[in-house]
């Protein structure tokens, strides 16, 4: 165990992920800070359209065209102890190809789209072990076969050469994670990773990781729309909306003492569900990112919204004691003024 | 696997019956027959033939029979002796004066396949990278251009071009000092001199729709999940658009790999004209001209032949790269 005082791992500072299209300038990801410690979970939650996947493939320098990062720092601790900056080097560098797969491993949400329908898993997983540990050809099969048996892949030496299509989709969501595994990286980064899955296979899933978490000694950052989950893994929680952060910090405090009115909706739909076994959402719908309200972007449906101030100004993320931040004018009067991304240490 | 070519293959009998059937009504459609023909010529030539050579002449050649039972003599001689009947215009075998004529027509349309996959494939793979490219654009304008331009003014403009250029005589088959020559390398290279217009030619079009295809597919699959997940592995661009997407996007080209040779051999003929190649192709217009009708029927049953053979290949082919397909089968 690293001690806690040790440098984050990931230190997100405002960042800023834009996509130029025909309609206008779609800010996805506008003003995103948050930190990750060695061997933290880290959940970003928030209501689809937030930004969290693109936020995810920032950090993996995976945003698509005619996405790009346009600001921002994504301070990454390396094994060797330095750190890069991910948003200052060009995703299709060999820089960057060196810390992906290696460094920071990624699994997605749809495990069956996310394998090539026509390779084999072996030669889908090998091929990464080769390319960052240099092994040849026999050496990475066995690596292989280890990531394989280490997610509880039953008779992994023997199913090397299976297809996806020929597998279910617990199992290929379990080779999706021996192949991001399989280098050891320090960080892995999870879209979503049982929302495609069944109850049970989830929970599986959830168990999996979170043993992997503490036999590999790696960062979670975890994207999920379920609360339940992030009541039972998260360390932090980093709530989104519209592109930015609107509350972060400890998982007890986010969830036992929601500040953000945002935070307070999505945790009142929890509630119901465990209720009345009614799903409430919150009222209103999310604005269309090209309609980006005037002010805090949650005011069109916030019920606490105060005319003439949230309307117009947008609120900044300020920390709250210590550890938590929130987005929201109810929480500026009288509070210390502390700049974005200086406040995990 | 094995079971899936073999069950293929033998499929392939019945359905090459059903469609020799159905090339022999059609070449018996048009009313009259060659001695029909034959007797109008020697009449406008002035030299009548009387009405009992004529006689003579049709039950020699079994006109004077039900269609049935020509249509059984024919099929029967074919499958059992390869006997592909008389050509009457030519007064030979028909299987002779096919047979040279197949293997350049062959040999045209397997090239010309050639020249579009070397060229297409890698060709759509580029454009698909580089969308709205210069290279992008350029490739669409010709492709256009290609599918455009008749074949008959390509193939003049070719000739020309190597006739000012090249200061060679691209027409016919073999130089004259190669013409009798036995075999050799020269030769083969000569051959392929005066191949190599038709080929071009032949594969424009081709080229065009592979292209097209090809740039379409590679689009859709550079959009699949799975392109990421490669590139979270850390692979380079090029590594990994080769290893997935245009692996996945070839299988559409070769699924139509079956269908290209026909259509090939079947446009080849107003190129051989041109260039003056003994192919097919003319011969098949001539005899269906003449109502050469056993000619006319060979060429159209090899034609047909040559289609089934090519979508079996193209199924085999399909099945030894897509896993999903094998496994359906099995
Ligand atoms: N290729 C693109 N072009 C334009 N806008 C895009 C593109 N990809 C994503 N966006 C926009 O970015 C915003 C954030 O998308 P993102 O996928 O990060 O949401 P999310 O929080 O992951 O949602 P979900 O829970 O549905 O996965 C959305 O408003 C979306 O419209
Ligand atoms: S700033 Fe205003 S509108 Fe936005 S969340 Fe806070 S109270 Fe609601
Ligand atoms: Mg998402």
């Amino acid at each position: 165990m690293r001690a806690p005082t040790a440098a984050p791992l990931l230190e997100v500072d405002n960042l800023r992920t834009h996509f130029t299209t025909p309609g206008g300038l779609v800010k996805s990801v506008d003003g995103v800070s948050f930190t990750v410690g060695h061997q933290e979970t880290v959940c970003i939650v928030g209501e689809s359209g937030s930004g969290k996947s693109i936020t995810a493939r920032s950090i993996m320098g995976l945003v698509r065209r005619p996405g790009r990062v346009v600001g921002g720092r994504m301070n990454f601790r390396l094994r060797d102890g330095s750190t890069v900056d991910l948003a200052a080097i060009p995703p299709d560098s060999a820089t960057y190809r060196a810390i992906r797969g290696r460094e920071i491993g990624m699994i997605f949400q749809e495990p069956m789209s996310a394998l090539s329908p026509v390779h084999t898993i072996g030669s889908q997983i090998e091929e990464g072990i080769r390319l960052h540990l240099g092994f040849g050809a026999r050496a990475a099969r066995e690596r292989a076969v280890d990531a394989l048996e280490k997610v509880g892949f039953p008779g992994a030496r023997q199913r090397l050469n299976t297809y996806p299509f020929q597998l279910s989709g617990g199992l290929r969501q379990r080779v999706c994670i021996a192949m991001a595994l399989a280098c050891e990286p320090s960080l892995l980064i999870a879209d979503e990773p049982t929302t495609a899955l069944d109850v049970t296979t989830q929970a599986n899933i959830l168990e999996l990781l979170l043993r992997l978490q503490g036999e590999l000694g790696m960062a979670i950052v975890f994207i999920t729309h379920d609360l339940g989950v992030v009541a039972e893994i998260a360390d932090r929680v980093v709530v989104m909306y519209l592109g930015q952060v609107m509350e972060a910090g400890p998982a007890s405090g986010i969830l036992g003492h929601p500040r953000h009115p945002y935070t307070r909706g999505l945790l009142r739909c929890v509630a119901d569900i465990e209720g009345d076994g009614l799903l409430r959402a919150i009222p209103g719908i999310v604005p269309h990112p090209l309609a980006r309200p005037p002010g805090c972007p949650f005011s069109t449906r916030c019920e606490e919204m105060m005319p003439g101030l949230c309307d117009t100004t947008a609120p900044e993320l300020l920390a709250i004691n210590g550890e938590s931040r929130v987005r929201c004018h109810l929480w500026s009067s009288g509070q210390p003024h502390v700049t974005e991304g200086a406040v995990h240490g | 696997m094995f079971a899936f070519i073999i069950r293929r293959t033998a499929l392939m009998v019945p359905t090459m019956l059903i469609i020799s059937a159905i090339v022999f009504v059609v070449i018996q459609l048009p009313p009259g027959d060659f001695l029909d023909t034959l007797a109008s010529q020697l009449a406008s030539q002035g030299e009548g033939l009387a009405d009992s050579q004529i006689a003579l002449l049709r039950e020699r050649y079994g006109l004077d029979q039900s269609i049935l039972v020509q249509y059984l003599k024919w099929i029967t001689n074919i499958v059992t002796a390869l006997d592909f009947g008389q050509s009457f215009e030519w007064n030979k075998a028909v299987l002779d004066v096919i047979a040279p004529r197949f293997w350049v027509t062959l040999g045209i349309a397997l090239l010309s396949l050639a020249l579009t996959a070397v060229v297409a494939i890698p060709c759509g793979i580029y454009v698909s990278l580089r969308q709205y490219s210069l290279g992008d654009n350029l490739a669409t304008f010709f492709s256009f251009l290609g599918l455009a331009v008749p074949n008959v003014l390509m193939t003049l403009v070719l000739m020309y071009a190597s006739f000012t250029l090249f200061d060679s005589n691209p027409g016919g088959l073999f130089s004259a000092q190669y013409q009798d020559a036995p075999w050799s390398v020269g030769r083969v290279l000569d051959l392929l001199a005066h191949l190599w217009i038709p080929a071009v030619v032949l594969a424009t079009a081709g080229t065009a729709e592979v292209v097209r295809v090809m740039r379409a597919t590679m689009l859709d699959e550079l959009s699949k999940p799975y392109v990421d997940t490669a590139r979270a592995k850390g692979l380079t661009e090029a590594r990994l658009t080769m290893k997935y997407p245009a692996r996945i996007a070839i299988n559409p080209i070769v699924s139509k790999l079956g269908w290209m040779i026909p259509i090939i051999v079947s446009s080849e003929a107003v190129v051989s004209i041109v260039a003056d190649i003994p192919t097919m192709g003319p011969l098949l217009l001539r005899s269906l001209l003449a109502q050469d009708m056993y000619l006319a029927g060979a060429i159209i049953l090899l034609l047909a032949f040559l289609t089934v053979i090519g979508t079996l290949i193209s199924d085999i082919l399909l099945a030894l790269l897509d896993p999903r397909i094998r496994h359906a089968m099995e």
